[in-house]
C-alpha cells in the first residue's frame, strides 16, 4: 500500500543535520551511476561541500556540488534527494562513449554497411551535471518527482553564473540485483576481470575517470559485442525510468552519449533550451488568500541561494504583461518570502496539456 | 626415372594448367601467361605474377606464383596483431590486451602465392617449386620488394566456416565469400578489406574460437610452413583478414636459399 500523498512537500537545500536521513536514503537507492554512496563519510563530505557551495560567492562553475532534499513538512521525513555538480569531471576528464555510425562501403561489392560504434570521449567535461536523484517509491506516481527534478532547473535559472551553459545527466543502465551489467561484462570486465561493483570498490573514493583510464581506449564496434550487451546500450535500469522521462520532457537529448561502464544513456542539452528555463517567469509576490491557489499546478521557487526553496502549488498566473502574483500566507512562509520579493514560477505541465 | 623440371609457365601449358587448377577459365589462363611473361622480363618490381610450373616429361605436376610487389593495384589488407597494456599500480592491475589493427603493411612486399600440386606430384614437388621461386628472388633482389611474404591459410575452410571469419568478418560483410585457391591474387579480398574495422580491435572481444584461430595455420600447409621456416620466413604478427592465418615474412637480404 502506498502511503497517502502528503499535502505539502518542500524542496530545499540539504543541511549537515540531514545526514542520518540521507544515509537511510542512500542505503535504499539502487546500485548505479550517480546514485548516492552508501558511506557515511562520503555523504558527510558531500553535504559539507554542498553547504559550502551554497554559501560561496561563485561567478564561474567549478568543483561545487549542490545537494537538495524533498521534505515532508508534516512528518519531517526526507522523501527524496537531488543534486547538481557544477562542472562534470572538474579538474579531470569526464568520460562518455559517443554513439557514432561509420559507413563501410565497397562499390565493387555493392555494399554500404552502417556500423554502430562507441567512441570514448571527453565531450561532456565541464558541463553541469544533474545527480543524486532519488524519490521515495510511495511518491513516484504523483507530481512530486517533477518538483524534485525540475526545481534544480529553477535554481540554475536564477544562478546561471554558477553553472555551465551545457547540462548533462547520467542514468543507470540495466543491471541485475547483484549489480551485474551485461555491457560491463562484455567490455569492462574483459579488461578488469572483475564485476563493476568490485571495480568501484577497488577504485575506492577515486574518481570515475581513474577507472576510465584503464578501459578500452579504441572505439568499440558494437556488432562484435554479445547480443545482450548490444541490447543494453542506451537502455535504462528500471529505477531510472521516471527521472529519465522527466528529463526527456524537459528537452534533453538522449541519443548521443552512453555511460562507459553500463551503457546507460547520458542525456544532455544547452541549459537555455530546457522547458523550465524557457517557460519560467520571474514574478513579484503580494499577499493573497487561499482563493489564489485555484489555478494551474506550478512549480514555484524563491530566488535565494542558501535558503533556496521550492514547492508545488496551484497558482493563478498573471497575464503576460503583468508581474504580480498573489500568494496565501502559508506559501509565503513556506518559501520564506516577504511581499515584494520575487519568485520563479513554471507550469507543471506543458502548455496545452491537461493539468 | 625421368627428371623433374621447373620452368616459367609457357603457352603450351594452357590446357594442362586449366586441368590442374580445376576452376579457371581460358581467358584467365591467357592473362596469366601474358602477365607472367612480362613479369619475368621486368627489371623493376612489378605487380604481375611470375608463374613457375613443375613438369615430369611433359606432364604438368604443379604451379606456383611469385609477385614481385604486392598490393600496388588494389590495396592489400592484413591485420597486425599487437598488444596494449592497461596498468595501474594503485589498483594492482596489470592487464595485457591483444589488439588487431587493419592495415596495408604488406604493400610493396614480394609475395609467394600458394602452389597448386597435382595429386600424383612427387613429395619433393613442393620444395622444388619453392626453391625456384626463392632463387628467382635471391639472384635478382632488385627486381623484388624488400620483404618476402607468404600468406598461409588459417583454421577452417578459408571461407565462411572459419572461426575467425565467424567471429569478425561476417559482421562487416554478409555477402558470399569468394573461394580462395591461394594461387590467383584475390581481388575480392581487397574489396572485403575495405569493409572491415579501421580502428584497432581488442582481440579479447572476439569469441573464444576466433581468438584461438589467430595466427594459426591450417594443417594442410604444414610441409610448406616448414620449408618457408627453413628459408628464414617467420610469423611477425601479420594475419590473413579472412581466416586469421599467419603471414610469414623475411627481409629479402636475410633470405636463405632452400637446400633440398
Amino acid at each position: 500500500m502506498n502511503a497517502p500523498t502528503p499535502e505539502r512537500l518542500l524542496f530545499r537545500t540539504g543541511r549537515l543535520s540531514d545526514l542520518p536521513q540521507i544515509e537511510r536514503i542512500a542505503a535504499a537507492s539502487a546500485i548505479g551511476i550517480g546514485s548516492l554512496p552508501p558511506d557515511r563519510e562520503r555523504l558527510y563530505d558531500k553535504l559539507r561541500m554542498s553547504s559550502h557551495a551554497f554559501g560561496a560567492e561563485v561567478d564561474v562553475s567549478g568543483e561545487e556540488i549542490y545537494f537538495f532534499v524533498l521534505e515532508d513538512l508534516q512528518t519531517g521525513q526526507l522523501m527524496g534527494t537531488s543534486g547538481i555538480a557544477a562542472s562534470a569531471g572538474f579538474g579531470d576528464r569526464f568520460y562518455s562513449y559517443r554513439n557514432e555510425l561509420i559507413v563501410h562501403a565497397s562499390a565493387e561489392l555493392g555494399v554500404a554497411n552502417k556500423i554502430h560504434t562507441l567512441h570514448l570521449c571527453h565531450d561532456l567535461t565541464g558541463a553541469s551535471l544533474l545527480t543524486s536523484f532519488y524519490i521515495d517509491p510511495a511518491l513516484e506516481s504523483g507530481p512530486w518527482p517533477q518538483l524534485l527534478s525540475r526545481a534544480r532547473l529553477l535554481f540554475m535559472a536564477e544562478h546561471p553564473q554558477r553553472f555551465a551553459s551545457r547540462l548533462a545527466a547520467e542514468s543507470p543502465g540495466p543491471c541485475d540485483a547483484a549489480g551485474h551489467s551485461p555491457f560491463w561484462a562484455a567490455v569492462g570486465q574483459r579488461f578488469f576481470g572483475i564485476d563493476y561493483p568490485q571495480a568501484e570498490r577497488l577504485a575506492g573514493g577515486r574518481s570515475k575517470s581513474f577507472i576510465a583510464e584503464l578501459m578500452p581506449q579504441y572505439p568499440i564496434y558494437v556488432p562484435l559485442l554479445p547480443p545482450d550487451a548490444q541490447l543494453a546500450i542506451g537502455q535504462l535500469h528500471e529505477s531510472a525510468e521516471l527521472p529519465f522521462k522527466i528529463l526527456l520532457d524537459e528537452g534533453f537529448e538522449a541519443d548521443t552519449y552512453v555511460d562507459l561502464f553500463d551503457a546507460g544513456p547520458t542525456v544532455e542539452a544547452p541549459l537555455t533550451q530546457l522547458r523550465s528555463l524557457r517557460h519560467n517567469r520571474r514574478l513579484r509576490v503580494s499577499r493573497g488568500t487561499d482563493e489564489h491557489t485555484n489555478g494551474q499546478p506550478c512549480l514555484i521557487a524563491n530566488t535565494l541561494t542558501q535558503a533556496f526553496r521550492a514547492t508545488l502549488a496551484r497558482l493563478s498566473l498573471p497575464g503576460d504583461d503583468e508581474q504580480d502574483l498573489a500568494l496565501p500566507l502559508e506559501l509565503l512562509e513556506l518559501l520564506e518570502l516577504s511581499v515584494g520579493d520575487e519568485v520563479r514560477v513554471v507550469p507543471l505541465h506543458p502548455e496545452g496539456s491537461p493539468s | 626415372m625421368s627428371a623433374l623440371l621447373v620452368r616459367p609457365l609457357a603457352p603450351q601449358d594452357g590446357a594442362a594448367f586449366m586441368a590442374l587448377h580445376g576452376g579457371c577459365k581460358e581467358h584467365q589462363v591467357h592473362a596469366l601467361l601474358a602477365g607472367s611473361k612480362r613479369a619475368f622480363a621486368c627489371a623493376t618490381p612489378t605487380t604481375e605474377m611470375r608463374v613457375f610450373v613443375l613438369l615430369r616429361d611433359d606432364q604438368l605436376l604443379g604451379a606456383a606464383g611469385l609477385i614481385a610487389s604486392t598490393g600496388l593495384e588494389l590495396p592489400r589488407y592484413s591485420f597486425r596483431s599487437g598488444q596494449v597494456v592497461h596498468a595501474s599500480a594503485e589498483m594492482g592491475m596489470f592487464k595485457r590486451a591483444g589488439t588487431l589493427v587493419l592495415g596495408n603493411d604488406l604493400t610493396g612486399a614480394a609475395e609467394l602465392r600458394l602452389p597448386l600440386l597435382a595429386e600424383d606430384a612427387p613429395p619433393e614437388a613442393l620444395a622444388l617449386l619453392l626453391q625456384a621461386q626463392l632463387s628467382e628472388v635471391l639472384t635478382q633482389p632488385q627486381r623484388f620488394g624488400a620483404t618476402l611474404i607468404c600468406e598461409l591459410p588459417g583454421q577452417g575452410d578459408g571461407g565462411p566456416a572459419s572461426p575467425f571469419w565467424q567471429g569478425l568478418g561476417r559482421h562487416f560483410y554478409s555477402g558470399q565469400l569468394p573461394p580462395d585457391d591461394g594461387f590467383f591474387p584475390p581481388a575480392l579480398r581487397s574489396h572485403i578489406g575495405r569493409l572491415l574495422p579501421k580502428h584497432p580491435l581488442y582481440s579479447s572481444f572476439l569469441p573464444a574460437a576466433a581468438q584461438a584461430a589467430l595466427g594459426q595455420s591450417n594443417d594442410c600447409c604444414t610441409t610448406l610452413a616448414a620449408l618457408l621456416h627453413q628459408s628464414g620466413l617467420r610469423a611477425r604478427g601479420q594475419l590473413n583478414i579472412v581466416d586469421g592465418g599467419p603471414v610469414l615474412e623475411a627481409a629479402v637480404d636475410e633470405l636463405r636459399p632452400l637446400v633440398i
